[in-house]
């Protein structure tokens, strides 16, 4: 066995080439032979010394991977992608809220909207940031770094939204409600709750032997989850797309935005209404899709990168 | 120009490599737990770009598997700064009228 090998090919992934020979493989070249000098010691020996060799060589990965010296090139590349991001993340939300604000603008209604509105808004004008922001070239693997990290960065805010802040705001927003109409207080609904009330709902509905109501609170659980990762799939997905102009990429954009919003709903029709498959697959399908093209798509480039000779054809 | 920096690690680094080539993990070794394995290389490659130290790849046996090993050295200027923060050192200790009021 030689360890390391799994993080040499991370790391040549994430890292930039320099930092890669640099500072990377001498990690992994420690590790290695720390590992050959401990053949014969103690099975706890070796197991610790791979241990703190695998911490220390992902350390350095982490760090290098956050090392990013951005040409000006590839700076304004960036700024125009942010910048298309953070239009059309403002654009989304604004047409999600617009029905609701139309028929009842109050601070209470306007309060609870942004909440539900963003985990929604944010892959679709993050997909879209991608797709004109950036030229149709490659992109060079520093760029690619920034986009990654802010996609996960992105992921992480969507997480947090639609997992405890848009199920408290709405609760919120109905208990002001329900005072200012007088009424009492009103129980929570299904968009009301947290990941860990919905957890609880899910086993509770399997003991009572209520499987429907188990599947839509599964669905649901895991629906949240699968939205808030959306942002990596869907920059994955973009970075290893076709280099063409960026209104092919536009409404490539579009189509696949319009495309994850059809499979989700498919998804719980063959989840929870029509038990086709099991409802975590469900929830995760469009995920899975788009994933799974992603992984083709690189598959693809790759093989044609390596016979030049197909590619001259 | 700029005035060279040294911080603490750096200098242990120094120090160690004063006397003899080192891998980053003999560093970490002799250094009693100074450095960490985590960072010794990252430090390492910075003082490289500065200029502190030098690397160059292990000649590997035939037949050997996995990534050659790098071995460090103080370059002359790295030396020399070592040098520099070390005379300072000792002149702010033989004159503590030249520290600040504590």
């Amino acid at each position: 066995m030689i360890p390391g090998r799994t993080l040499h090919r991370l790391a040549a992934v994430i890292c930039s080439a320099d930092s890669l020979e640099r500072i990377v493989e001498p990690a992994i070249s420690d590790l290695q032979n720390e590992h050959g000098r401990h053949g014969t010691s103690g099975i706890a020996t070796r197991v610790w010394a791979l241990v703190a060799g695998y911490a220390a060589v992902l350390t350095v990965i982490i760090i290098c991977a956050f090392d990013t010296r951005i040409e000006s090139s590839d700076r304004r590349d960036l700024q125009r992608t942010l910048i298309w991001t953070a239009g059309f993340v403002g654009g989304v939300v604004a047409l999600l809220a617009l029905p609701a604000v139309q028929s009842r603008s109050d601070s209470v209604t306007l309060r609870g909207l942004l909440p539900q509105a963003l985990p929604l808004a944010i892959p679709i004008g993050l997909t879209f940031g991608i797709a004109l922001g950036l030229p149709g070239r490659s992109i060079s693997r520093a760029s690619a770094r920034v986009v990654v990290l802010g996609a996960l960065a992105a992921s992480l805010v969507s997480f947090s939204m639609i997992s405890w802040i848009a199920p408290a705001t709405n609760q919120a927003t109905r208990d002001e409600t329900a005072w200012i109409a007088g009424d009492r207080l009103v129980p929570k609904g299904p968009a009301e709750l947290t990941l860990v009330d919905l957890n609880r709902e899910m086993k509770t509905a399997a003991v009572q032997g209520n499987p429907r109501v188990a599947r839509y609170f599964t669905w649901t659980f895991h629906m949240r989850l699968a939205l808030s990762a959306a942002s990596i799939v869907l920059a994955v997905l973009f970075l290893v797309t076709f280099s063409t102009g960026s209104i092919v990429r536009g409404v490539f954009a579009f189509l696949v935005c319009f495309e994850y919003w059809v499979l989700l709903y498919m998804g719980e029709f063959l989840g929870v209404y029509e038990q086709a498959i099991p409802a975590l697959a469900a929830a995760w399908l469009p995920n899975i899709v788009f994933a799974s093209a992603a992984a083709l798509i690189a598959a693809l480039r790759r093989s044609r990168v390596r016979d030049p000779i197909a590619v001259a054809l | 120009m700029d005035i060279p920096t040294l911080s603490t690690t750096e200098r242990l680094i120094l120090e160690l490599l004063a006397g003899e080539e080192m891998f980053g993990l003999q560093l970490v070794e002799q250094s009693g737990g100074a450095l960490k394995r985590g960072t010794v290389y990252v430090t390492l490659g910075r003082m490289q770009d500065k200029g502190y130290v030098e690397s160059r790849t292990e000649k590997q046996p035939a037949g050997a598997i996995g990534l050659p090993r790098r071995l460090y050295r103080p370059t002359a200027y790295g030396l020399r700064v070592l040098e520099a923060w070390e005379a300072a050192a000792r002149t702010l200790r033989r004159r503590p009228h030249l520290r600040p009021a504590t």
